[in-house]
C-alpha cells in the first residue's frame, strides 16, 4: 500500500502525480505555452513552474484525496532536462521531504516515460521508442540496465517539428506538435526532404535546415502549402524512427513496440509503426497523452519501483543534472 | 572571509529565519546544487542559528545580480513551500 509522489518540470510541463498500488490518484498538470513563432527558454520556464507548483500540489493531494502524512516517498526529476525549471521542481521537492519527513527519491525522466508506458499497457519486454522535444531514442532492457540501441545524432524529433512549427507561425496550445499533426492531415502534395538514418542512429538538424530555409519560398510560391510540407515531414521523420525501431527489434529478436514521449501521442506515428509492427508479427503498445506528455504519474512510477527495490536517494545527493543517460540507471527492480 | 581574491565582487546577504529549523530546511535545500559552471559565479552557503548567509563571488558584478535574484527567488520559493506546507 506505498503511496508515491512525483514531481515531474524538465520542460515546459509541470506535472504532479499520485500513485498508490499500481493506481493513479492524481496526475495534474501545467503546460506553459508560449505565442506563435517562439519557444520556451528556461528562465521564463522556471518562473512558470515556480508560480504554479505550490498550487498544484495541493490539487494532486486533494484530487487524490490524502494528506502528506499518507505519502511514504517523494519522488521528483533528477534529469535530463533543463536546469532552472528541473531546479524549481527539485527545491520544492527537497523541502516538502524535510517538512513531511519523508524519503525522497531522484528519478531519471526517460525511463519514467518507459516505466509508466509499461504499467500503463502491460507490455512485459518492449523494444521502446523514446520520442519527444527533448529525446529521441530507441531502448532495450538488457541485465538491469535500459540500454540505448539507437538514437539521435542531434537534435530530438519533438524538436524538429517544434521548430518547424516556429517557421509556419502555428499555434503552441496544445502543442506545437499536435497543430503539426493535425495540418498534415489536410496535406495532399509530397515534397521529398532529406531522409537521414544513420545506422542504429538518426539526424534531425538538417532535416530542418533544409525545411526551414525553403519553407517561404515553397509557400509564397504556391508550390506547397504550409499543410504539404508538413505531411511531408511528418512522413520522413516517422519513416526514418520507424527504421530504426525496426532494426532494434530485428536485433533482439523482439515481438513488442512501446511508444513513449510527447510524440508518441501522435496518431500517424502510432499507424506507421503499427504497420510495421503488424509485418513483424509484433503489437505495438502506446499510451494515451496523459501518459506520452511528460507527467507526474510517471516520476512516482519509476520512483515506486526504485523505492520497492529498497533504493532512496539522501538529501545532499538531490542535486539536478542536465545530462542523465538513460543507461546510467541500475534497473534493479527488474531481473 | 572566503576564497575571494582582490580582483573578485563579493555580495554577502544574511538572511535572519523565525527559528533555526526554519533556517535549517532552507539552508539544506539550497546547498545541495552548485552554481552553473558557465555562470563565472561561486556561492558559498553559511547556516549560522537562525540565520542564513549567501556569499556570492564573480569577476563580474552583473552577473553577481543574475546570481542574486535567482537565489532569493530559491529561497522565496522554500520559504512559501514552509509556510503553504509545513
Amino acid at each position: 500500500m506505498v503511496i508515491a509522489m512525483g514531481f515531474e518540470g524538465s520542460a515546459n510541463k509541470l506535472g504532479i502525480g499520485i500513485i498508490k498500488d499500481g493506481e493513479v490518484l492524481s496526475n495534474p498538470r501545467r503546460t506553459f505555452i508560449t505565442p506563435p513563432g517562439t519557444g520556451f527558454l528556461p528562465a521564463e520556464t522556471a518562473q512558470h513552474h515556480q508560480s504554479k507548483i505550490l498550487d498544484l500540489t495541493e490539487e494532486a493531494l486533494k484530487t487524490a484525496g490524502i494528506t502528506p502524512s499518507d505519502v511514504d516517498v517523494l519522488c521528483y526529476t533528477k534529469g535530463p532536462g533543463m536546469a532552472p525549471p528541473l531546479m524549481s521542481v527539485a527545491v520544492v521537492a527537497r523541502t516538502l521531504a524535510q517538512l513531511w519527513k519523508k524519503p525522497i527519491i531522484g528519478v531519471n525522466h526517460c525511463i519514467g516515460h518507459i516505466e509508466m508506458g509499461r504499467a500503463v499497457t502491460g507490455a512485459k519486454n518492449p523494444t521502446v521508442l523514446y520520442v519527444s522535444g527533448g529525446n529521441t531514442q530507441v531502448i532495450a532492457y538488457s541485465q538491469q540496465r535500459y540500454r540505448i540501441f539507437g538514437e539521435t545524432i542531434d537534435i530530438a524529433v519533438g524538436n524538429c517539428l517544434d521548430r518547424f512549427a516556429r517557421v509556419l507561425r502555428l499555434s503552441n496550445d496544445p502543442s506545437p506538435g499536435f497543430n503539426i499533426e493535425q495540418l498534415a492531415k489536410q496535406g495532399v502534395k509530397y515534397l521529398a526532404i532529406p531522409y537521414t538514418v544513420k545506422g542504429m542512429d538518426v539526424s534531425f538538424s538538417g532535416i530542418l535546415s533544409y525545411i526551414e530555409e525553403k519553407a517561404d519560398g515553397l509557400i509564397s510560391s504556391g508550390q506547397y502549402t504550409p499543410a504539404d510540407l508538413c505531411f511531408s515531414l511528418q512522413e520522413t521523420i516517422f519513416a526514418m524512427l520507424v527504421e530504426i525501431t525496426e532494426r532494434a527489434m530485428a536485433h533482439c529478436g523482439s515481438n513488442e513496440v512501446l511508444l513513449v514521449g510527447g510524440v508518441g501521442c501522435n496518431i500517424r506515428l502510432q499507424e506507421m509503426m503499427g504497420q510495421m509492427a503488424k509485418e513483424r508479427g509484433a503489437l505495438l503498445h502506446a499510451t494515451d497523452d496523459r501518459y506520452c506528455i511528460d507527467n507526474g504519474a510517471m516520476i512516482a512510477q519509476a520512483g515506486l519501483c526504485e523505492f520497492n527495490s529498497g533504493v532512496t536517494t539522501k538529501l545532499d545527493d538531490t542535486f539536478i543534472t542536465q545530462r542523465f543517460r538513460t543507461d546510467e540507471v541500475h534497473v534493479g527492480w527488474r531481473s | 572571509m572566503s576564497c575571494a581574491s582582490a580582483f573578485d565582487a563579493t555580495l554577502t546577504i544574511e538572511i535572519p529565519f523565525p527559528s533555526s529549523e526554519i533556517a535549517e530546511i532552507v539552508f539544506r535545500t539550497l546547498s545541495v546544487d552548485r552554481e552553473p559552471p558557465r555562470g563565472n559565479v561561486r556561492k558559498e552557503l553559511a547556516l549560522s542559528g537562525n540565520t542564513l548567509t549567501a556569499v556570492l563571488i564573480a569577476r563580474d558584478p552583473k552577473n553577481l545580480r543574475t546570481a542574486a535574484n535567482k537565489f532569493l527567488d530559491y529561497v522565496k520559493l522554500t520559504v512559501d513551500t514552509i509556510n503553504r506546507f509545513g
